[in-house]
């Protein structure tokens, strides 16, 4: 006979409707079968995910699931969903479970609590939308609406521009940081045997990127398939337009300080890091409509449904990237009231979806990215021996 | 005049109601689909609760409903219409053209001389008979049969000339008639979940993926194997057997329900294999939760006693093609902490029982439930397994049970 060991468990029933309402509430529907984690194909052989995900949530262990990298291991396929024999949803569970991550990870804590929830969305815009519009009120030029050609920055200076995103973008890197920091330290504490850890984070990391640009863990969706293309175009479009955003910075300030001297915003259309930009947003508006479609067009009504995160975010983006496009083509069509106004909200939705970026589901990209550099670091996906 | 009992259904219920009601004095028609009365209790290999083969309990009720002249059984017969209220039905029984009567004495000469031949449903398709056939060993009537898909009647007859006895009427007809009775008991049982439906459990195209069913005709020593359990690619004995739980059962995309009885099963196919090669066999069997309730957990026990069979907590998600032709099982072993992989010489898909009336087959007089399970009402009573999932011992309590309702209902009137 085994040893027999007592185990007491504190149920946090508080964080169990937190999940639940978060999405998850499905779970308690779950009577342990693990047919989730065998047809999920993503899974790794040792402690599968989401089957042991789904007893923690139902038992509230918070401390457990939260610390867990598996959580972001899984890339919401849906497979478990489609296959659980009782309705209990995995995949929602483990979106929820995500969720909860966002508010509680990234550092400056009240933050993360106005990003809960819909109430708190109009004072989140009404803080870029006034501070915006006061920078524009000082630095843009004397009647910038009736100087033609159309050029943004003459409402919007670069170094008004800088002004505004530039401390409020620092502060999103720190809260950022903070998360990632303390999403790292839980994972470390919840692998008391982390013999195996031999890998270095570069390796692991550099694997990890490379994967990433792939979609390898996407391509291996099914219930989801569809989602891999859409989320390539999306990816690959952000890149381009932040390489982009970046170039023109550069530009900017190595002529200002006579390094060089470069053509102005804004670049005629021929121009390579305009073609840059505009190739980006065309993958990116093609990518997000995709999701778009996917997500409320066409939705399964069974499974892989789309929480307050997911919808603050997929809109954000869409919201960004379109108005981004409307406000080049307007002003290309010279009607010089509609650009600005379009610009103006291009420029409200670009600080909400930055500066918030930590506390929301734009911060995947961080969490799953650390999660997965950790689990290639132990060896989580070797197979069981 | 006394109104009769109509008991629809010739399986282990519908005989046991049958035998009970007509014991007390009433009239009974017992009407049957098929050629042979027992249903699927005459195609186990063994069942519960003692393990012994069907013919055991089968004969005993054989002899009471032949020594009864209350019940008059029709088999190859089926219930078309049941008009009128509790008490007072109109019941149009129709049977099939009886191309082979009641002079037949088994001879077998029939069978020297056709040419025709069919899947052998009473093996589930596994072997094949002759167009003209005994449906098994222990048929009850004791007589052949000819299908009549598969004969090719007049242009042949070579049966028709061979037979001693003149039992074959290769032109009977279709006959009807219309039966009044007081009460109708549906003992309409059950038939095996379409495994096949389950696609990430390859029923249909891994080679030795079977169903519980079929594993019973396998075991019988007058099944398709004559008793061995052989793999289905190259029929070497299987030795190393998968048995998946819950194939369909407890599960909203298939069977809602818990049928109940599987968990047993396959821990009495567990046994058949172990009994069968004692000296190198092993066994896995993968649960959600095993269900074994009142006594039968004695039997389970025995069985876990055995460390060649394995009981694995976790549901069988995937089963593929090994290379070999193998099959390769998938599940995650929840209290191992793991998934595991078995390459296995045989897999046994523990399906459950659906009931016969569901989806379609449900006659417009009849009330059923969500899953297609006969309910008691409008005067109509439901008996064994087309009441609700549950095994040979509960069904025959319930069809006790029916019998006493059937006749109270004559009495109230």
């Amino acid at each position: 006979m085994p040893e027999v060991q007592t185990q007491t468990i504190q149920p946090d029933v508080a964080f169990v409707r937190e999940l639940m309402n978060n999405g998850g509430d499905s779970l308690k529907k779950c009577f342990q079968c693990g047919n989730c984690s065998v047809v999920c194909n993503i899974s790794p052989d040792n402690q599968p995910f989401p089957r042991k995900e789904m007893i923690w949530a139902q038992w509230g262990l918070k401390d457990k699931l939260v610390a867990n990298a598996d959580i972001w291991l899984c890339h919401n396929c849906n497979d478990c969903s489609t296959h659980c024999p009782r309705g209990a949803k995995p995949g929602d569970v483990m979106a929820a479970i995500r969720n909860t991550s966002f508010a509680r990870l990234a550092g400056f804590e009240f933050m993360g609590t106005l990003l809960q929830s819909p109430v708190k969305l109009p004072l989140l815009f009404a803080v870029p939308a006034i501070l915006i519009a006061v920078v524009i009120a000082m630095a843009s030029k004397k009647d910038f609406l009736s100087i033609q050609p159309i050029v943004f920055s003459n409402m919007m200076p670069v170094s008004a521009i800088d002004f505004v995103f530039l401390p409020a973008v620092g502060f999103a890197v720190i809260a950022a940081i903070m998360g990632a920091k303390k999403f790292w330290n839980e994972m470390s504490r919840s692998t008391p045997d982390r013999s195996s850890a031999s890998g270095s984070f570069f390796q692991a990391a550099t694997a990890v990127l490379v994967g990433i640009l792939k979609h390898e863990k996407l391509a291996k969706c099914e219930t989801n398939a569809p989602r891999f293309k859409s989320h390539l175009f999306t990816m690959y479009g952000f890149i381009m337009l932040f390489i982009t955003t970046n170039i023109v910075a550069a530009m900017y300030y190595l002529t200002k300080f006579g390094i060089a001297d470069f053509v102005q915003t804004p670049l005629p259309l021929s121009h390579p890091v305009k073609i840059l930009g505009n190739l980006g947003a065309i993958f990116a508006v093609t990518g997000v409509t995709l999701i778009v479609h996917r997500r409320y067009a066409f939705a399964r009504k069974d499974v892989g449904k789309s929480s307050y995160y997911d919808n603050h975010f997929i809109f954000i983006l869409y919201g960004t990237i379109l108005t981004g496009i409307l406000a080049e083509l307007i002003r290309l069509g010279e009607a010089t009231g509609l650009a600005f106004a379009i610009y103006y909200i291009h420029l409200i939705l670009v600080f909400v979806l930055l500066v918030y970026g930590p506390f929301s589901k734009f911060a995947h990209i961080i969490y799953r990215f650390l999660a997965m550099t950790y689990s290639k670091m132990i060896e989580r996906d070797r197979a069981r021996s | 005049m006394e109104k009769a009992v109509l008991v629809v259904g010739g399986g282990i219920s519908g005989m046991t109601v049958a035998v009970e009601a007509a014991e007390c004095g009433k009239k009974v028609y017992l009407v049957e689909k098929e050629a042979y009365l027992g249903g699927r209790v005459s195609r186990m290999n063994k069942y519960f609760p003692k393990l012994c083969p069907p013919y055991c309990g089968m004969e005993i009720n054989f002899r009471r409903i032949r020594a009864n002249k209350n019940i008059t059984v029709l088999t190859s017969s089926e219930v078309t219409e049941v008009s009128g209220s509790e008490g007072d039905y109109n019941a149009t029984v129709t049977t099939a053209p009886m191309m082979v009567n009641q002079k037949c004495v088994c001879c077998d000469d029939c069978t020297a001389v056709c040419t025709e031949s069919r899947d052998d449903k009473f093996n589930y398709d596994l072997s094949k008979t002759k167009a003209i056939y005994l449906p098994h060993p222990m048929a009850f009537p004791m007589r052949y049969t000819i299908d009549p898909g598969s004969c090719k009647t007049e242009s042949c007859a070579k049966c028709v000339e061979v037979c001693k006895y003149n039992a074959i009427e290769l032109n009977a007809k279709e006959s009807s008639q219309t039966l009044e009775v007081e009460s109708v008991v549906y003992a309409t049982g059950w038939k095996p979940f379409d495994a096949g439906k389950i696609e990430n459990l390859g029923y249909t195209d891994v080679t030795n993926v079977i169903t519980n069913v079929e594993m019973e005709r396998f075991a019988s020593t007058v099944g398709p194997t004559a008793g061995k359990i052989l793999r289905r690619d190259n029929g070497a004995p299987a030795k190393k057997v998968v048995f998946v739980q819950c194939a369909g059962s407890r599960d909203e995309n298939y069977l809602p329900y818990c049928s109940s009885i599987c968990c047993l099963v396959s821990i009495k196919q567990a046994k058949y294999v172990r009994d069968l090669y004692p000296e190198d066999s092993e066994v896995y069997i993968f649960y959600i939760d095993l269900r074994a309730p009142g006594k039968y957990e004695t039997f389970y026990k025995s069985l876990q006693e055995d460390t060649k069979v394995n009981f694995i907590k976790g549901k069988v998600a995937k089963i593929e093609q090994g290379g070999d032709g193998s099959a390769v099982v998938t599940a995650e072993d929840i209290l191992g902490g793991g998934k595991v992989v078995i390459e296995c010489d045989l897999v046994v898909l523990a399906t459950g029982m659906e009931p016969s009336l569901s989806n379609g087959n449900t006659p417009n007089w009849l009330k059923v439930d969500d899953n297609g399970f006969v309910q008691s009402a409008n005067g109509m009573i439901a008996a064994g397994v087309a009441a609700a999932p549950v095994d040979v011992t509960t069904s025959i309590k319930s069809s006790t049970g029916a019998a006493l309702h059937a006749i109270q209902k004559g009495i109230g009137k």
